[in-house]
Formats: C-alpha cells, sequence, structure tokens
C-alpha cells in the first residue's frame, strides 16, 4: 500500500512539475509590465544587432564636414564630434552593450552555479569551507578589483566580460547552493521508495524546473546589473575602447559635449535606460510568476 | 435586552478564483454577562464571522455583503471606521490563536499594554503602567515589573496568552472575543487559561464569545452554543440542552466523532466527506452531501435556522418538520 | 556584543591582509610601469628613478617592504604627485569623499524610506505606483546618465543651481541627489516589500484589533519589524556609493579620494592605489560591521541570543 501512494505523489508531483511552467507563463503573460518590457527588449535586440546591416552609414566612418548635425532625415539621431551617424553609433553599441551583458551573465552563472552546485552536492566540510571563501570575497570591494583588473589586464572585451563577471558571482552560488540542497533531499526521499530508473527521469524533469526557476529570475536580473556596471567602467574610460564603443563610451562622450549638444548625451543615454527599464520588468515579472506569494499581495 | 445582537451577517470575500461565501447569513445575540460558544470545524466561518465584525477582514477582497450587528445602540456593521476603532479594544476586545505570533515581537511586553489605556482612555503614562501592573497581577504573572521589560519571545505559551488576556481586558471591556485561545497551547495550560477566562468574566461582569473547535472546551466554559458549518449556523441551544439532545446531524456527527465517546474496541468515527468548496454557491443544506439522514429535499429547499424545541434552535428542515424522529429534544441520552 | 565586535574587528587584518597582497601584485602584474609612458626621460634617468622608488628590487622584496612599511604606518610617497605622501594625500582627499557619501546616504534614506511606507500602506493604488515608478526610473537611470542630465536640467538651462564646485550647502544637492538617487529607489524597493511582509502577520491584526489608528499601526508596529532588510542592505550600498562616488567627482569635478583613485589608476601610480584600496575596504568593512551590529541590536530576539 506504501508504494502505491508514492506512485501517486510522484504521479501528482510529475503532473504539477509541467503546470508549474504553464502557471509560470499565465502569471507572466497577465503582467503588462513584463510582457511591454519583454516586446521593447526584442525591439532592442533585433534594432542592435540588425539595424546596423540597414544602415547607409557604417558605424566608424567619420565625416568631418559633418560633424556635430542635429537629428534630421538624413541622420536620425544626428552626427557626433568627428562626424560619424550616431544612430548607427547608437545601434551599434547596443550590441556591444548587449553582448558583454550576456557574455559577463554568463560568466558569473556558470561560476556561480559550477561552485554552489558543488558545495550544495558534496556538503559537510566541502560546502562549509566554500562558503566561507564566499562570505571572504562578499566582503572585498569586487568593483575596485574589476577596475584594477580591468586597468591592468588590458582594454580587451573578454577581460571586460570576466572581471564583470566576476563581480558577480557570489550570490548566484549562494543560490544555486540552497536549490542543489533542497533538491538532494527529495531525491534521497523518492531513492528511499524502490523505484526504477526511469522514475528518476521523472523526478529529474521536475525537480530541476523547480530548482531552476531562482536561477533564471536572478540571472535576468543580472544582466541590467553587469550593463550597468559595464557602463559605468566605459563612462570612466576603463572598458571598451574607441572606435568600438557601448553606450557607456558614447555617454561619456555625449557628456562632454551636452551643452551645446545634448542630443549626444539624450540618445544612448535614453536607449541604456529603456532597455535596463525592460530588463528589470521583466525580471521582475518572472520572479513575480514563479513565486506565487510575489510582494504585490 | 442584548448586549450584541447579529442579524444575517454575510461576509463574501472577492478573489480571483471566484466569490468565497466565508459567513452566509449567521445571526446570533449574546447577553450582559453570558458566554456564547461557537463550534466549527476550520473553514466553518467562525474566525471570519468575529473578524468581520470588528472590521478586521481585508477589506479589498472582504466585503460585508449584508446583516447588521447592535451593540450597545451601535450598528459595527454600518458605523464609520472611526467609531469601530473606537469600540474596538475598549469595549470589545478580542484575543487570537497563537499568542507567539499575535503579539509583537519588537516591542517589551509593557511597550504593547501601555498601549489600550492610554490611546482609548488617554490617561497618562504613570496611571497606565499602574494599570498595567494590576492587570498583570491579576492574569498572574508574578512579577509585573520584570514583566513589562520582557519581550515576548522570553515568556512561555501560556504566559504569553496571559498577557494577551491582560491586553485585551485593561480596558475593561464589556465583550471579550476569544478565538481559539487553548489550541495552540499544552493541555495543562490550556485548563488554567480558561479557568482564568472565566474568573476574569465573572471578575469584570462582561460577555465573551468563545470560538472553538473543541467540544470539550464548549462543554465546560459556556452557557449557550452556536454550531457553525461552511459559513452558517445549523444549530443553537443552551450548552446543557446541545449535549443532552442535539438537533442537527451535523452537531450529532461531530459528538459521535470525539475520541472520548467510543470505547476502545470501537473504530474511531470519521464524518465521510469534505467539507464543502465554499466558491461554489450552495444549494439547499451545505451538510447534505455527508448527511446520514439526508433526503432528495435537502438539496434543493431552503434551509434556515427555526426554533424547534424552546431555545433549541436547528437548521435540520427535516428535523423542523419532526421527519427524524431520534432527534425530538431530549430524545438522546439522559436529560 | 562586545566581544562579537572584537572579533569582527580581528577579522579585518587576515581580509586586509589578502586584499593588500592581491591588489599588490594585480597591479604590478601589467606590462609597463608608473613612469614608462613619460617620453622625456632617458634611460639611466628611468633607471634612477626606479632604485630612488625601490622599484627595480625583486618583487617579493618589495612587497615584504610595503608590508613592513604599513605596519609603521606609512604608505610611501605618491609615485606621479611626489610632492606628498600617499598619506597626506589622503587625508586631504578623504574627508572630501566621506562628506559626499553621508550626503548621498542620508538623500537615499531620506527619499526612499517615505516613499516605501507610503507605498505598502495603500498597495495597488496610485500612492503605490508613483512612488514604485520613480523608484524604477532611479534603478534605471544610470548615476553618469542622471548627473548630466541634472546639471542639464536645473544648472544650465534653469540655473538654479551651481556647479563644478564644492562650497556652499547649495553646490551639494545635485552631487548628493545623482549619488544617492539609485539607493533612494532600491530602498524605497525594500522598505516596501518587508513592510508589506510585515503588515500581514498576526500581530499586526492583534494591534488593530486593540484599536489603534492606521498611523500607529504602520508606523510603530510594523516599521520595526520591516527596517531590518533595509539595514542589511546598508552594508552593500556603502560600497556601491563609494564605487559611485567615482563617477560623481567626476562629473562635478570635486577633489575627492575616488577621482585620485581614478587618476592613480590611469597612471599606475602604484603606492596610490594601494592606499586608496587599503583606506576604501576599511571603510567598507568597518561600515559593514556597524550595519551588522545596529542589525543585531533591532531584533530583540537576537539581543537575547
Amino acid at each position: 500500500m506504501r508504494s502505491g501512494g508514492a506512485v501517486k505523489t510522484v504521479f501528482a508531483d510529475a503532473e504539477r512539475g509541467t503546470s508549474l511552467w504553464r502557471d509560470a507563463a499565465r502569471r507572466l503573460q497577465k503582467n503588462r509590465l513584463a510582457v511591454a518590457g519583454l516586446i521593447v527588449l526584442a525591439c532592442v535586440v533585433l534594432c542592435a544587432f540588425a539595424g546596423p546591416w540597414f544602415s547607409s552609414y557604417p558605424y566608424d566612418e567619420q565625416d568631418r564636414e559633418n560633424k556635430f548635425l542635429g537629428p534630421s532625415a538624413a541622420h536620425w539621431f544626428g552626427t557626433d564630434h568627428l562626424g560619424r551617424d550616431l544612430f548607427v553609433r547608437v545601434m551599434q553599441g547596443g550590441q556591444i552593450s548587449l553582448e558583454v551583458a550576456l557574455a559577463a551573465t554568463a560568466v558569473s552563472l556558470s561560476i556561480g552555479v559550477l561552485f554552489g552546485a558543488m558545495a550544495g552536492f558534496l556538503g559537510g566540510r566541502v560546502d562549509n569551507a566554500m562558503m566561507r571563501v564566499v562570505d571572504v570575497l562578499y566582503t572585498l570591494p569586487f568593483t575596485i578589483f574589476a577596475i584594477i583588473l580591468v586597468t591592468y589586464l588590458g582594454r580587451s572585451l573578454v577581460l571586460v566580460f570576466v572581471a564583470i563577471g566576476a563581480v558577480e558571482w557570489l550570490t548566484m552560488a549562494r543560490i544555486v547552493r540552497g536549490q542543489v540542497m533542497s533538491l538532494k533531499e527529495k531525491e534521497f526521499i523518492e531513492a528511499a521508495v524502490a523505484m526504477g530508473l526511469s522514475r528518476r527521469r521523472i523526478l529529474l524533469r521536475h525537480l530541476i524546473p523547480n530548482a531552476i526557476g531562482p536561477v533564471i529570475v536572478y540571472a535576468t536580473l543580472t544582466i541590467p546589473r553587469v550593463m550597468l556596471l559595464e557602463a559605468f567602467l566605459s563612462y570612466l574610460g576603463l572598458g571598451v575602447q574607441a572606435p568600438m564603443s557601448s553606450w557607456g563610451t558614447l555617454i561619456k562622450e555625449g557628456t562632454a559635449a551636452m551643452e551645446e549638444y545634448p542630443w549626444l548625451l539624450v540618445f544612448p543615454s535614453v536607449a541604456l535606460s529603456v532597455t535596463l527599464f525592460s530588463l528589470n520588468f521583466l525580471g521582475d515579472g518572472l520572479r513575480d510568476a514563479l513565486d506565487p506569494r510575489s510582494s504585490k499581495e | 435586552m442584548q448586549l450584541l445582537d447579529v442579524e444575517n451577517l454575510t461576509a463574501y470575500f472577492h478573489t480571483r478564483e471566484g466569490v468565497v461565501r466565508a459567513v452566509d447569513g449567521v445571526s446570533f445575540d449574546v447577553a450582559p454577562g453570558e458566554t456564547l460558544g461557537i463550534v466549527g470545524e476550520s473553514g466553518s466561518g467562525k474566525s471570519v464571522a468575529m473578524l468581520s465584525l470588528l472590521g478586521l477582514i481585508p477589506m479589498p477582497p472582504g466585503r460585508i455583503e449584508a446583516g447588521s450587528a447592535r451593540f450597545d445602540g451601535t450598528d459595527l456593521l454600518g458605523c464609520s471606521a472611526a467609531q469601530l476603532r473606537r469600540i474596538r479594544g475598549k469595549r470589545i476586545s478580542m484575543i487570537f490563536q497563537d499568542p507567539m505570533t499575535a503579539l509583537n515581537p519588537y516591542m517589551t511586553i509593557g511597550a504593547q499594554l501601555l498601549e489600550p489605556p492610554m490611546v482609548h482612555d488617554g490617561v497618562s503614562k504613570d496611571e497606565a503602567r499602574r494599570r498595567a501592573l494590576a492587570m498583570l497581577e491579576q492574569v498572574g504573572i508574578r512579577d509585573g515589573e520584570a514583566g513589562m521589560r520582557a519581550y515576548p519571545h522570553q515568556f512561555s505559551g501560556g504566559m504569553r496568552q496571559r498577557v494577551m488576556i491582560a491586553m485585551a481586558l485593561i480596558t475593561n471591556p464589556s465583550l471579550l472575543i476569544a478565538d481559539e485561545p487553548t489550541t495552540a497551547l499544552d493541555v495543562t495550560v490550556q485548563a488554567q487559561v480558561l479557568d482564568l477566562i472565566k474568573r476574569l468574566q465573572r471578575d469584570l461582569g462582561m460577555a465573551v464569545i468563545l470560538i472553538t473547535h473543541d467540544l470539550g472546551v464548549i462543554a465546560g466554559t459556556c452557557d449557550r452554543v452556536s454550531v457553525m458549518y461552511a459559513g452558517r449556523i445549523l444549530e443553537s441551544a443552551g450548552v446543557d440542552d446541545l449535549f443532552a439532545g442535539p438537533c442537527h446531524p451535523y452537531t450529532k456527527a461531530l459528538m459521535a466523532s470525539l475520541p472520548s465517546t467510543h470505547t476502545r474496541q470501537e473504530d474511531l468515527f470519521t464524518i465521510p466527506g469534505m467539507p464543502p468548496d465554499l466558491l461554489e454557491p450552495i444549494a439547499g443544506c451545505p451538510f447534505a452531501p455527508r448527511c446520514e439522514h439526508v433526503a432528495d429535499r435537502c438539496g434543493s429547499e431552503d434551509v434556515r435556522l427555526q426554533e424547534v424545541a424552546g431555545e433549541h434552535a436547528s437548521a435540520c428542515i427535516r428535523v423542523q418538520d419532526g421527519e427524524l424522529p431520534g432527534f425530538r429534544h431530549g430524545a438522546h441520552g439522559t436529560r | 556584543m562586545t566581544r562579537y565586535i572584537g572579533r569582527r574587528l580581528l577579522a579585518f587584518i587576515p581580509v586586509l591582509f589578502i586584499i593588500v597582497t592581491l591588489t599588490f601584485f594585480l597591479v604590478r602584474l601589467a606590462p609597463g610601469g608608473p613612469f614608462a609612458a613619460e617620453k622625456a626621460v632617458s634611460e639611466e634617468a628611468l633607471r634612477q628613478i626606479a632604485a630612488h622608488y625601490n622599484l627595480d628590487a625583486p618583487l617579493f622584496k618589495q612587497y615584504l617592504d610595503y608590508l613592513a612599511g604599513l605596519l609603521q604606518g606609512d604608505m610611501g610617497p605618491s609615485l606621479k604627485r611626489p610632492s606628498r605622501s600617499v598619506a597626506e594625500w589622503i587625508l586631504i582627499k578623504l574627508p572630501v569623499s566621506v562628506e559626499l557619501g553621508i550626503y548621498g546616504l542620508v538623500v537615499a534614506l531620506c527619499l526612499g524610506l517615505p516613499a516605501g511606507i507610503l507605498a505598502a500602506w495603500r498597495p495597488n493604488t496610485w500612492r503605490d505606483y508613483v512612488p514604485m515608478s520613480l523608484a524604477m526610473t532611479g534603478i534605471c537611470v544610470p548615476n553618469f546618465v542622471l548627473g548630466p542630465l541634472l546639471v542639464l536640467v536645473f544648472a544650465v538651462h534653469l540655473g538654479w543651481l551651481p556647479v563644478a564646485l564644492w562650497e556652499t550647502p547649495s553646490d551639494k544637492i545635485l552631487p548628493a541627489l545623482t549619488l544617492g538617487a539609485i539607493y533612494a529607489a532600491y530602498i524605497a524597493r525594500l522598505t516596501r516589500a518587508s513592510l508589506l511582509e510585515v503588515l500581514s502577520q498576526d500581530f499586526i491584526r492583534t494591534a488593530r484589533a486593540k484599536g489603534l489608528g492606521e498611523t500607529r499601526v504602520v508606523l510603530r508596529h510594523g516599521l520595526r519589524g520591516a527596517l531590518q532588510p533595509v539595514v542589511a542592505f546598508l552594508g552593500p550600498a556603502t560600497a556601491g556609493l563609494l564605487t559611485g562616488s567615482f563617477v560623481v567627482e567626476n562629473i562635478f569635478g570635486i577633489p575627492g579620494l575616488g577621482t585620485e583613485f581614478i587618476k592613480a589608476a590611469l597612471n599606475r601610480d602604484y603606492t596610490m592605489i594601494m592606499g586608496t584600496v587599503l583606506v576604501f575596504s576599511v571603510l567598507i568593512m568597518t561600515f559593514n560591521l556597524a550595519v551588522d551590529v545596529v542589525q543585531a541590536w533591532l531584533d530583540p530576539r537576537l539581543r537575547h541570543a
């Protein structure tokens, strides 16, 4: 009778496992801000990656005859101090900013997931030691180290996002560790009920979606944070270098000329802010959708 | 003249999943100085009914759909929020089930005790302190001074409930509503707390509404009882009359499911089925699906509380029409 | 409690040690030195300078010498601004940054807390949506965008406030706002979520059952429990305020330590970098400790543990 009851539980759990995603998707759809964020984000990504193909101006083509032009039909966003078309530069900047943000998030995700999963899975003293390391690292002024790293080890794009990713992985590690630990416990109990391998697959298909939720939410919210960090570094002159410019660099250039040519500041700023807005709304929406006890109620 | 006269209290919750009919046409009254027990399973609406009287249900999803509650000349359901606030904590006090979560863990006992007299009676801090210390002694907390400086987590469950009682009675209310005051406590402490309530009730001459799911508690402390199920009152009687001869199949089933009513050899009795889903409107009697005396008419005819013998009232239409001989008043057990 | 503080202070030492070591080697890892970029200097002169600053010794010996100096309170001379030692530069510039940081914190608390409280008081009404939308704006508009925009509007077009000065109080408004805005936003959101959570707990129902006015219930009963996450947030927020100050000092031309740090980083002024990093780390750790102490004090359950 016991195993019969457990079979029912496992199947019920498996059902619940798949409907968890459907529930979350439904909730997300209802959240208009999150949906708007998703749409805007899609537009931004489209423009950033496809836009430069359609533009008649390459992003690094200088035209000193036409510098500091205001927005017009020929140059939608105007031109900068070297006569480069700002619209295309903003699109290109978007590419860089998005790529760096994604790469940095991927770096922090990888380190965090590996570290956290190991700690959670191995448990015991190894876990203690690893978490102690995390605690100590948490107190270090990481951003300062990122600045130093980036300043010294060269201005290559790769290093920039490795440095940024290295700043953000700690919390991800903690989250993943927590999830792995609760996952471990469930697996243990289920395994105790003498089931075959095929059941194990059901468990993995049900338990993993459950555990991945917070990781996805945190990753989505990490992207705007690293984007901001990259823009910050670029603004200080430490990040991406000209002529490849991210939004941060463009904003820096715009600030220098803002009194007379405000559009040089406004357009890249709006682009960055709008992207951050949509990412944050989407991240918030995902968090509310995956965790029913949202703070709005 | 009744102290509290509730007529047709109806409170629904308008949630995203639908309308939850938590309290559906509840009527009862309480005389000065008497103890009314309200008994029912979890989900029967007994707590919600009391909370809605005092305006303590969250009003965005919740709404008082109908009814009146006359308390000493004022209709609690119709008066302004400010008026209700003046009555709450001063003339009608309420204590709750779990004293650990019901007391503010970030404030000292003293700070929490001083609030009612200072806010309601406008007395000075010193006067409030005096009253608080006196009240603490009355509820049996010896070192009042130390108690005032302590935080809730430093007390045991029983003592915390005493503090809650002190806090509720410090303004000398005429009515105390006690929502499952002993459920979260150890059995030995339960009796102490109930005795305390009874004693204070006598000393202060106040009425008590005692909400509980435990028939044993009802038997020991109440003058009259109302039995609630699915948001309605199914039976109402004096406590002796109720135990001598219940007039509703639900009450009878409740009593049968008490472990103490069975010998060790017999199987324990549970009421088959589940309480109804309050999202759906209920046609006929809410207990019909689980009732062993159910008839066809029970699923369709309107059901209302009606007197069947003296002050003993039942909402069972079959008992009202005398169709169930076993339920005539006095037919069960000894009289 | 004092033992706890003592233990934490002791823990500073190993952490600072790690920081010093990491920074020391990181900084010297890069190709080129502090004087490599100077054009008009001959080979011989370079060698002399290197010897003067002990830069030609083996790396490890430099490290030990530096540690020895530290223990005596000597952070060495500034390699690129030799008129003063590192310690002297820090003493001049640090108070400015600290002052800016405090103003930023004040802005963050004075804007964020009331906004969050208002939003939690009447959730899902305009009193909730407006502050929270502003908060979202604060999070999504970086300080290096907000700063110039504020300057554009208030200094250039409206001419209400001055810019690029750090003397009178009105000079300090825009920088403080720019620095504190994003933290005000985070604090507002945090306060709202935390207060909503607290207001759903049983003891709030008891407070209402006692007939207490809603103001008293929210502010006196609710807020105390809700402040804990906000205080916890203040710890990491200091690190942010600090790094944020680099940009704000840059925009408004404020002569603080942040600007010095960036300059030193770009110029490879090794000793200056070490000094500033050390000072920043001590600041952050001290503040984190203070925040932890306040947190423990806020919750009576922890106080008696």
